[in-house]
């Protein structure tokens, strides 16, 4: 009797074409040629069109740094959940709550009459206070599955995806309701936030603003010190690999948890109150049709491509808003040829799929090789 | 003897088997008789272990090749390694907790395309069981048998399963006396059909006592194989150790004796009528209690699933109170928490490291940092100066403090487990079977640093083990714990060992 079998192995000396940037950057390849395979079998493009595209989509920074941003920080949120298996897929609803929050401050609130007044050193400090409240809301949002995850031992995921449709439903009540827009030329959505809440933009970067700029670098700076150079970060990597080990060396299991899940969400916050005012200045009716770009669920993505490796968010995000922006541009591309019902974001998810695919074989391989044998 | 006694049923040759950091079988080449109990001795991280694992299928090696009954093989599963009928018993029980002893040995079995009848195998477990002089319910969740008795049901279910080779992986260290030996009488018996065991441990008293031939490994090589008519304790400890095998020093220790005698007896903690609940919600502590000293070892001894392990988290703070009081330098701790006990200084030395004290994923400077480190910026360098002492004081094989723990060998996480805890034990130490995965002269430095903690530094230890013979040898007192209460206590000049075995059994 023949059988096959496969032998594992734990690789014992780094390849240098096993290093990370190295793998990173090849699946990314691999996965557009295999990406290229399948759009070519169902739509027939050729090679030069596809390449050619991906070409522009990188070459313009301009239409990649708004994906890209928005994606590191909601990456760098969900990563730091991930670092204390706190699998934070609610990050999409505290990004609405973020937003929901700025708009909450700035239209329906008494600061609303700061923006009002023309004191410009006021209004920049409101903003911030807006901000973070947007991250507040974010985080009592992450709170609420974190506190029933420690306190009553409810697995948090489910709670978050559940809290993400939770969110968008009272996005859509207020956007509907109490905070209705008068000038809206008969759409459902709210008013736009004043001219003096919204954020600067940068001159010759048309799609970034200071604000984002500043708030991207204080993130990425932050949570790379907090898990790299705190007690802190130390107790989130232990509650991640061996909470036994976190309790009995004195610590509280459950705080660190609650810990865990609230800077997760104070993050995903923030990036919801910068992207309102910044970018979208108002709620849309029907907000999880697409409308917030689904960047709390892409960025799972971006926080998967990094493994757990606050290092690697960036360059994920980068690679991420890159196939995510292609898919938009090949939208374009295939006008005619796209199948009826299928949009730019699919497009978009078997580019990311196929490369997350592809990636997640290659780093099984970097850690362990693979022989095959017959035995007879 | 038996006269299959020089058949070659396993040839294994120059086995390599590296982990990041650490090369554990540097060539090794061995061969194994059907009919012979073969010991492997070994110090901590010499690599037994690893042998075992690859022999079982678990570990794939890097190069060499293994022959069974001369025919070349290649495992890439331990279900293959049991098809060829090679059986391992680790350290820790790998049964499945929650089915019974019963479905446990079915769950092999079938697979086998043997004994599929649950009332036949029920039949014979029964008979296997009290054949070891045990009575062991086939029907009992194995999350309810004591250690011993799991390691039991291990035994038999690799006999049952037509075992040719069995491996048994350390699984004799603790066990009382007169149970160790209806092990070995079981051995023997499966010995004498012609079966081989290997049996791994670090005590060569143990390997003298039963094995017919004893492989030595040091530092990942085969350093001798010794017949029975070669078999001489000095001997086979140069082997071992090289030249650090050095005599133990007997007075160094006797002079702390001496100042201990003249100083008084100050109660550091108590315990008073503890009740505390085991994991599976039964009570484990039926209302002990126990004062317990500044500058003594106190040595509680006890047949394993006494309630030792409870005993151990309760001072450590890591299982609630149901009832009673724990007071610690002065203060009452009762369900106070892990923090408020640490930070009064106890260090706690735990049976299974992996589990209770680091975290294998992360490295060893880390696993250091989380218990030592009190402000909100780690100071890694000053850390990593500090693993790299530990390494070299405590002789931690491995390439750098960043290391992951989980390439450690058994009593290389066992050896960072105290160096880490030995430095928080200001006032403190609860060591907890601690040497269970420790060799022979590791186990002896460590006794004697015990003793040292209590005599110069004044420190409490409450030493919990298994083993009587380390707690005649290290205890200033000796409480006898059985069915979660204490029964018997002992200052160190009436201790009697007759009456502390009858104790532990009542």
């Amino acid at each position: 009797m023949v059988r096959v079998g496969f032998v594992v192995t734990r690789r014992t000396k780094q390849n240098i074409l096993m290093s990370t940037p190295v793998v990173i950057s090849g699946s990314l390849v691999l996965g557009l040629l295999i990406s290229y395979v399948i759009i070519w079998i169902t739509m027939g493009i050729d090679i030069i069109s596809f390449f050619g595209t991906f070409y522009q989509t990188i070459t313009s920074y301009t239409g990649l740094l708004e994906p890209f941003v928005f994606l590191a920080m909601i990456g760098t949120a969900i990563t730091i959940g991930f670092y204390g298996s706190f699998w934070n897929v609610g990050a999409e609803g505290q990004y609405v709550m973020g937003m929901l929050g700025a708009i909450f401050l700035t239209m329906f609130s008494p600061l609303n009459s700061i923006f009002t007044q023309d004191n410009v050193l006021l209004a920049t400090l409101t903003k911030v206070v807006v901000v973070i409240f947007g991250g507040v809301l974010g985080a009592f949002w992450s709170l609420i599955p974190g506190a029933l995850k420690a306190y009553a031992k409810v697995t948090e995921v489910p709670v978050l995806l559940l809290m993400n449709y939770i969110a968008y439903s009272i996005s859509d009540y207020l956007t509907a309701g109490p905070w209705k827009g008068k000038y809206t030329y008969g759409y459902i959505r709210t008013d736009q936030i004043p001219e003096s809440a919204r954020l600067t933009t940068i001159p010759g970067l048309e799609m970034l603003r200071y604000e984002v700029l500043a708030a991207i670098v204080l993130i990425t700076v932050f949570a790379y010190v907090l898990l790299e150079h705190t007690t802190l970060g130390l107790k989130i990597k232990f509650l991640g690999t061996n909470p036994v080990a976190l309790k009995s060396s004195g610590y509280d299991d459950k705080v660190v948890t609650l810990l865990t899940a609230t800077l997760s969400g104070f993050i995903a916050g923030l990036a919801g109150s910068l992207r309102l005012l910044g970018y979208d200045f108002r709620l849309p009716y029907n907000i999880g049709d697409g409308k917030t770009g689904f960047y709390g669920y892409t960025a799972i993505l971006v926080a998967w491509l990094s493994f757990r490796n606050i290092r690697y968010v960036l360059i994920s995000a980068l690679i991420v808003a890159s196939l995510n922006s292609f898919g938009y541009r090949m939208q374009m591309l295939l006008k005619g040829l796209l199948p009826p019902g299928l949009s730019a974001y699919a497009i978009s998810l078997v580019l990311i799929g196929v490369t997350l695919v592809v990636y997640t074989i290659v780093r099984v391989l970097k850690e362990y090789s693979i022989k095959l044998v017959i035995k007879t | 003897m038996s006269f299959l006694g020089n058949q070659t049923v396993l040839r294994i040759s120059n086995i390599v088997k590296k982990f990041p950091g650490v090369v554990a079988l540097d060539g090794v080449s061995l061969e194994l008789y059907s009919g012979e109990i073969r010991s492997l001795l070994g110090e901590n991280g010499s690599g037994k272990s690893t042998l075992a694992k690859v022999i079982a299928g678990i570990y794939s090696p890097d190069s060499g090749s293994i022959e069974i009954e001369g025919r070349s093989v290649r495992f890439t599963s331990p279900a293959d390694a049991i098809r060829y009928g090679i059986f391992y018993i680790p350290q820790n029980p790998s049964l499945i907790e929650n089915l019974t002893v019963t479905e446990n040995i079915l769950l092999v079995s079938k697979s086998l395309g043997l004994l599929t009848k649950v009332d036949k195998v029920r039949e014979i477990v029964n008979e296997e069981v009290s054949k070891l002089g045990y009575q062991i319910d086939p029907d009992t969740e194995v999350s309810r048998l004591s250690y011993t008795q799991k390691q039991i049901v291990e035994l038999v279910k690799a006999s049952l399963l037509g075992a040719k080779i069995l491996i048994v992986d350390e699984v004799t260290t603790y066990l009382p006396k007169v149970v160790r030996e209806s092990f070995y009488r079981y051995m023997r018996h499966m010995k004498d059909e012609g079966r081989t065991i290997i049996l791994i441990t670090h005590k060569i008293s143990e390997a003298v006592e039963v094995a017919d031939r004893i492989t030595i490994l040091r530092s990942g090589v085969v350093a001798k194989t010794l017949e029975r008519e070669e078999f001489d304790v000095d001997l086979i400890r140069k082997l071992m150790f090289g030249e650090r095998a050095l005599p133990t020093r007997k007075e160094h220790l006797e002079n702390y004796t001496l100042a201990s005698n003249r100083r008084e007896k100050v109660e550091l903690a108590r315990l008073d009528n503890i009740w505390a609940n085991d994991d599976s919600g039964n009570i484990a502590l039926r209302g002990l209690s126990l004062k317990i000293n500044r500058g003594e070892v106190l040595g509680v001894a006890g047949i394993s699933g006494n309630g030792q392990k409870e005993l151990a988290e309760v001072l450590v703070g890591l299982r609630s109170i149901k009832r009673g009081h724990y007071y610690l330098d002065g203060a009452e701790v009762t369900n106070r928490g892990v923090k408020a006990i640490r930070t009064a200084g106890v260090g706690f030395i735990p049976e299974a490291p992996l589990y209770y004290s680091f975290s294998g994923d992360l490295s060893l400077v880390e696993n250091v940092a989380i218990a030592s480190s009190n402000n909100f910026l780690i100071r890694w360098g000053s850390l990593a100066t500090k693993v790299r002492e530990f390494m070299n004081i405590y002789g931690i094989s491995v390439s750098s403090p960043k290391a992951l723990v989980k390439v450690l060998s058994g009593g290389n996480v066992m050896r960072l487990a105290i160096a880490r805890e030995l430095e928080l034990s200001k006032k403190m130490l609860i060591a907890y079977n601690a040497t269970r995965s420790l060799d022979e002269m590791f186990s002896e430095t460590f006794l004697n640093t015990i003793r040292m903690l209590a005599r110069r530094d004044n420190i409490a230890v409450v030493y919990i083990s298994e083993s009587l013979d380390e707690i005649l040898a290290v205890s200033d007192k000796v409480a006898v714990i059985s069915s979660g209460k204490i029964v018997g206590l002992f200052e160190r000049e009436s201790v009697d060992r007759e009456t502390v075995e009858k104790l532990m059994v009542m």
